[in-house]
């Protein structure tokens, strides 16, 4: 902790809105820790593994902190922190080559434990969707995240992207056709998620 | 696909995404929060103007004004400051004297303050002996290291081992250092370090694709390899060195020979030994004896190949893929775990094809011109030729491009026609 400042992770997000606007460092390091997972989840998920997602989130924060005073509902402190994200999210997607991150390793924190065997299979099956998702071009990646992963419907995709609904309709549409396309094209992946053999394409 | 596999598979792909990627390590919050921190404390803006809406024919000067701002953003909040690097341990904990030991079965890593990053195999024992604002110096008493330094101009990092010390200046290598044997290990991936003995007057300078081993001997021994292979290092320090230079077609670094010092007492031959005796039997009943889950999460990668091979070769496929994949995993982005796709897609060969292709594709993917490259096209093209005649076309023309002179060559040839 810094400037001697207690610790208050029990605070609500009102408060630390609050707090955090009036300046106090404890607050600002007690958003970060609480919302920059959900942030950087969002970015990493988003964007293929030549960004920077660290940077971004920096991005994303630094925003948030800059415009706190714009905050109406200080309860809806999450949803302004996300709200920021997916705009950093929308930018990195237009301004694709902006900054040339060079971050190409693909980290996934292993969570492993003690001397529990290592489901090697598991990590193998995630670096394969990996891959996929990889394969595919941002914006359609990021539509298929916000969709299905973040749950967000198309509408506030359309929003948070700045883009129609027909828009978001036909990524998501794109997005699946290079997943399933790339699922055909693999035996293991399809058998590790359990794809029944009727739904098989591709040369199998 | 119908429609409910086509959902299926987009639920399974949103779970595991969801699940598995993107979660922030406890490291990395840490030093987000410190970099956030400083850039608050600067007053720094967002490095991208916060804008409600782009209209689109803007987007071309916004892109030419933000590249701009952006690289004085990334300069502001890169972490090159004069202030003494810092760094943050995952997966173990530091103890007195900044020691770091990992744990029996969990790698740990070191996150410094310039993004450089030192995996430590499970079982290493290192201390930070100190840092600057130019690097660290980092003392492995024993264990595996896979190292990545970040290149800067003034770089400087130095590894000791025993009497050996690795300089670096920006680099990812492999250094592995056996206290009891005395025996240390580099393979380089990238750049360039330089390793000296105990008098540090003399140094060999290895590159990528290089790697050395030398063993701290007694002073009187005569160092008839380290002359054979024209070694720098001199006589009096007595380590029994062989370099193996970068080939003009790479090898895998499996192929490394290596030089035992005779007089040393070794409880048991090391696998890659057993490996080259052809005793590929025992590697794999001394795997079992030390417990294969054991022995999965916490050999070396060295090991972990030496164990797929001796699988392999006893026709013990489940171990070898175990062991394949386990290299893949932990040793991620190294040499051996890029081999070690294209040995799963041999693997592979005996189910189903489609798996094996897969794995060819990733081995292409990351070593296009690795040493199996040939071989992978080869192997799909085989495969392709019996169930799909388009894409085997598609790749013989890619065969033959690239190795018109291939075993697979006529097979392309007759595809091509």
């Amino acid at each position: 902790l810094v400037e001697g400042q207690p610790a208050r992770n029990d605070a609500d997000d009102a408060t630390l809105a609050v707090e955090a606007l009036a300046g106090k460092r404890w607050a600002q390091r007690e958003i970060w820790y609480r919302f920059a997972p959900m942030v950087y989840g969002l970015l990493r998920r988003s964007l293929s593994a030549r960004r920077d997602h660290e940077d971004l989130a920096q991005e994303v924060f630094v925003r948030v902190f800059r415009r706190l005073h714009t905050l109406e509902k200080t309860t809806a402190l999450r949803s302004f922190i996300y709200s920021f994200a997916v705009r950093v999210l929308s930018e990195e997607i237009r301004h694709f080559q902006v900054l040339q991150r060079t971050r190409s390793q693909l980290v996934l924190m292993a969570e492993t434990g003690g001397s529990a065997p290592v489901d090697y299979e598991a990590r193998d099956t995630l670096l394969r969707i990996q891959h996929i998702l990889d394969g595919m071009k941002d914006k359609h990646r990021a539509v298929f995240v916000l969709r299905h992963v973040e749950g967000m419907d198309l509408q506030e995709i359309a929003v948070g992207l700045d883009i129609s609904l027909a828009t978001v309709k036909r990524y998501l549409v794109k997005a699946m056709a290079a997943i399933e396309r790339a699922a055909a094209h693999d035996e293991t992946l399809r058998d590790r998620l359990g794809l029944s053999v009727e739904g098989r394409g591709g040369n199998a | 696909m119908t429609g409910k596999d086509s959902q299926h598979l987009a639920d399974k792909v949103a779970e595991a995404t969801r699940n598995g990627i993107g979660q922030m390590s406890a490291a990395q919050l840490d030093l987000g929060w410190e970099r956030l921190a400083n850039a608050l404390d600067q007053g720094r803006g967002p490095s991208l103007p916060v804008v409600a809406r782009t209209p689109r024919w803007r987007l071309g000067v916004a892109a030419a004004a933000a590249l701009a701002l952006g690289i004085v953003g990334y300069r502001l909040v890169s972490p090159r400051q004069a202030a003494p690097l810092r760094y943050v341990v995952e997966g173990a904990q530091v103890v007195a004297d900044e020691r770091v030991v990992a744990g029996p079965t969990d790698p740990a890593k070191l996150i410094f303050t310039d993004r450089s990053e030192v995996r430590a195999a499970p079982a290493t024992r290192l201390r930070v002996a100190s840092l600057d604002a130019r690097g660290a110096r980092v003392a492995l008493a024993d264990g595996e290291l896979d190292v990545r330094v970040e290149h800067r101009p003034d770089t400087s990092w130095r590894f000791d081992a025993g009497p050996f010390s690795v300089w670096v200046r920006g680099t990812a290598f492999n250094l592995a250092y056996d206290a009891q044997r005395g025996r240390l290990a580099v393979r380089m991936l990238t750049g360039v370090v330089e390793v000296r003995g105990p008098s540090a007057d003399r140094a060999i300078t290895l590159r990528a694709g290089e790697s050395i081993e030398l063993y701290a001997g007694p002073r009187s021994k005569p160092v008839a390899a380290a002359a054979a292979t024209g070694s720098a290092l001199a006589a009096s320090e007595a380590p029994v060195a062989k370099r193996i230079p970068e080939p003009s077609r790479p090898v895998p670094h499996r192929r490394v020979a290596v030089v035992e010092r005779p007089e040393v007492a070794v409880e048991r031959p090391s696998w890659s030994r057993l490996i080259a005796r052809g005793e590929f039997a025992a590697v794999v009943e001394d795997a079992e004896r030390l417990g294969l889950d054991q022995v999965l999460s916490s050999a070396t990668a060295a090991d972990l190949t030496s164990l797929a091979d001796a699988a392999r070769y006893t026709r013990r496929d489940d171990l070898a893929r175990r062991a394949l994949l386990g290299v893949r995993w932990r040793f991620a982005g190294t040499a051996g775990a890029k081999d070690a796709a294209f040995f799963l897609g041999r693997l592979a060969e005996a189910g189903h094809g489609s798996a094996a292709l897969s794995w060819y594709d990733t081995y292409l993917r990351e070593s296009r011109e690795g040493p199996y490259a040939s071989e992978a096209l080869g192997r799909q093209l085989v495969l392709l030729a019996r169930t799909d005649r388009a894409r085997a076309r598609q790749a013989a023309k890619s065969y033959l491009e690239r190795f018109p002179g291939g075993s697979q060559a006529e097979l392309a040839k007759s595809l091509v026609e």
